[in-house]
C-alpha cells in the first residue's frame, strides 16, 4: 500500500515540498522505503541517460540570427515618430470610414424602414452611438468571418488546400482586414466601456479575432504554396478546428439580435395597418 | 541594444524586428540543449532551433505578457523537435538504402570529438533510445519532465509556463518517470 500521492512523491524525489514528511516517514515503513530507493534509481538512470551536449562555436548566436533575420517580416508599426504614426492613423481612419459608410448606404434602405423601432430599443440599450456603431460592424465583420471560415474550412481537407494555389494570397487579404478590424473592434468596445461605468462585456469577437490572426500570418509568410504535411500541421498546431467552431457559434450568436425586433416590428405593423 | 524579454517583444510587435535578436541571443543555447536531447543528432538540434524562432515570431501577437517567454519558446522547441523526429522517422522508412543489419539511425555529426569515438557512439545510442522512450510520453507529461528533470525549472514556474496547476505538474512528473523506467529499464546497471 503506497501511503503517498504522486504529488508528494515528486515533491521528495526533487527536493520541494512534502519531501520532509516522507523523509519521517521512511525510518519506519519498509514498504514507503523500497519504493522511494526505486524511484530513486529510476532518477539516477535518467540522469547517467542524459546525453553529452556538444558545445557551439563562439559565434553560434550571430549565426541563428544571421540565418533567421532575412525571414522576419516586420509587424505593422504602432509607434514610428509623430508623422509617420499621424499618416498611419489617418489611413485607417478613412479605411474605416469608407466601409462603414459602404455598409450604411448598402443597409440604409432596410433601417430606414425599422427606424422609429430601433429609436426606442436603442434608449432602453443605452448611449445610442456607440450601440449602433457595434451593429454596424458586425454587419461589416460578417463577410470577413464568412471567408475566414470558408478559408479555414478548407484547411480541413489537406490536399486540397495544398492543391489551391490562392491559399496563400487569401491568407495575405484577410490578414490585412482582420488587422483593421481588430483596430475597429477594440475602438468600439472601449467607447462602449466608457459608457457602461466598466461593467463586464462580451468581448469574444476581440478574442476571436486575435486568435485568428496567427494562423493567417502564418498562411500568408508561407515561402512558398505549403504542401499537405505543411498544412496539416499548420491544422494542428493552431487547433484551427476550434477556432472554425469559435466563429461558427459568434456568427450565430449575432443571427439572433437582428431577429430580436421582431415583436417590436410587428407591433410597428399594427400600428401601421391602425393609421392606414 | 540590451532589453529584457519583453521589452524586446514590444519593441517587435512595434515594427522593429532587429529587437528580436536580444531574445535569440538569450535563449539560443538552451533551445539548443533541448532540441539536441530529444533529436540526439546536432544538425536537427539546428534546425529546430531555427525553426522555433521563426514560430516564435510569427506567433509574438499572441504572447501573454503574464508569463515567460522563457519557457513559451521554450514549448515552441519541444514541439519543433518532436516534429523533427516524426519527420526522420517517416523519411527513415521510406529510405530502401540503410547501413548494415537493417540500422536506419541518422549519422549524428559532432563538431567536439573531445569524447572519443565510443562515447560518440553511446551518445548517439543513448541519445536515440531517449527519444523513442520520451515518444511514449503525452505532451504534457514530455514538456513537463523536461522542464523539471533537464532544466531544473521548480513545479510552480512550469505550472505558470503549461497554465496548469502545480499538483497537475507533480502528477504529470511522476508518471512520465514511471513509463521512461519501462521503456529504458533493460538498460540499468549497463551504463
Amino acid at each position: 500500500m503506497n501511503h503517498f500521492s504522486q504529488e508528494q512523491w515528486i515533491g521528495y524525489l526533487y527536493d520541494e515540498d512534502g519531501g520532509s514528511e516522507i523523509r519521517a516517514h521512511l525510518q519506519s515503513c519498509a514498504e514507503c522505503a523500497a519504493f522511494a530507493d526505486r524511484l530513486a534509481a529510476d532518477k539516477a538512470l535518467l540522469d547517467r541517460l542524459a546525453v553529452d551536449v556538444p558545445a557551439r562555436e563562439a559565434d553560434y548566436t550571430d549565426r541563428v540570427w544571421r540565418s533567421l533575420a532575412s525571414q522576419l517580416q516586420p509587424y505593422p508599426s504602432r509607434r514610428r515618430g509623430f508623422f509617420v504614426s499621424w499618416k498611419l492613423v489617418f489611413g485607417l481612419g478613412l479605411a474605416a470610414v469608407a466601409v462603414v459608410l459602404a455598409t450604411v448606404a448598402f443597409y440604409s434602405g432596410r433601417l430606414w424602414e425599422k427606424k422609429q423601432d430601433r429609436d426606442a430599443a436603442l434608449v432602453d440599450h443605452g448611449p445610442a452611438t456607440a450601440q449602433g456603431r457595434e451593429n454596424i460592424i458586425v454587419f461589416v465583420l460578417d463577410d470577413h468571418l464568412d471567408r475566414s471560415q470558408r478559408l479555414l474550412a478548407e484547411l480541413d481537407d489537406a490536399d486540397r488546400a495544398a492543391k489551391d494555389p490562392e491559399l496563400r494570397k487569401k491568407a495575405q487579404e484577410l490578414l490585412a482586414a482582420n488587422r483593421l478590424y481588430r483596430v475597429t473592434t477594440e475602438q468600439a468596445q472601449a467607447q462602449k466601456m466608457a459608457g457602461r461605468d466598466g461593467a463586464h462585456e462580451d468581448d469574444s469577437l476581440r478574442m476571436m479575432l486575435d486568435d485568428l490572426e496567427p494562423v493567417l500570418v502564418e498562411l500568408a509568410n508561407q515561402p512558398s504554396a505549403p504542401d499537405r504535411r505543411q498544412i496539416v500541421r499548420l491544422r494542428d498546431n493552431m487547433r484551427t478546428n476550434g477556432l472554425l467552431f469559435e466563429i461558427h457559434i459568434l456568427r450565430a450568436q449575432e443571427r439572433p439580435s437582428t431577429t430580436a425586433h421582431a415583436p417590436e416590428a410587428d407591433h410597428a405593423a399594427l400600428r401601421n395597418e391602425g393609421k392606414a | 541594444m540590451d532589453l529584457n524579454d519583453h521589452s524586446a517583444i514590444r519593441a517587435v510587435l512595434d515594427g522593429n524586428p532587429d529587437a528580436y535578436r536580444a531574445v535569440v541571443v538569450r535563449h539560443s543555447a538552451a533551445l539548443f540543449r533541448v532540441a539536441f536531447r530529444i533529436t540526439g543528432n546536432e544538425a536537427d538540434a539546428d534546425e529546430v532551433v531555427q525553426e522555433a524562432f521563426l514560430r516564435g515570431y510569427q506567433r509574438l501577437g499572441s504572447f501573454q505578457f503574464q508569463s515567460s517567454f522563457r519557457t513559451w519558446i521554450y514549448r515552441i522547441a519541444v514541439n519543433c523537435s518532436f516534429d523533427c523526429v516524426q519527420r526522420r522517422s517517416f523519411e527513415l522508412a521510406d529510405q530502401t538504402v540503410g547501413t548494415a543489419e537493417g540500422d536506419r539511425r541518422p549519422r549524428t555529426e559532432l563538431a567536439d570529438s573531445s569524447g572519443g569515438p565510443e562515447r560518440t557512439l553511446l551518445n548517439e545510442e543513448l541519445g536515440q533510445m531517449q527519444s523513442m522512450a520520451m515518444r511514449a510520453l503525452t505532451p504534457l507529461e514530455r514538456t513537463a519532465f523536461l522542464l523539471r528533470h533537464v532544466e531544473g525549472q521548480s513545479t510552480v514556474e512550469i505550472g505558470a509556463a503549461l497554465d496548469i496547476g502545480p499538483s497537475a505538474v507533480k502528477q504529470a512528473v511522476f508518471r512520465a518517470v514511471q513509463k521512461l523506467r519501462q521503456r529504458l529499464g533493460s538498460l540499468r546497471g549497463s551504463i
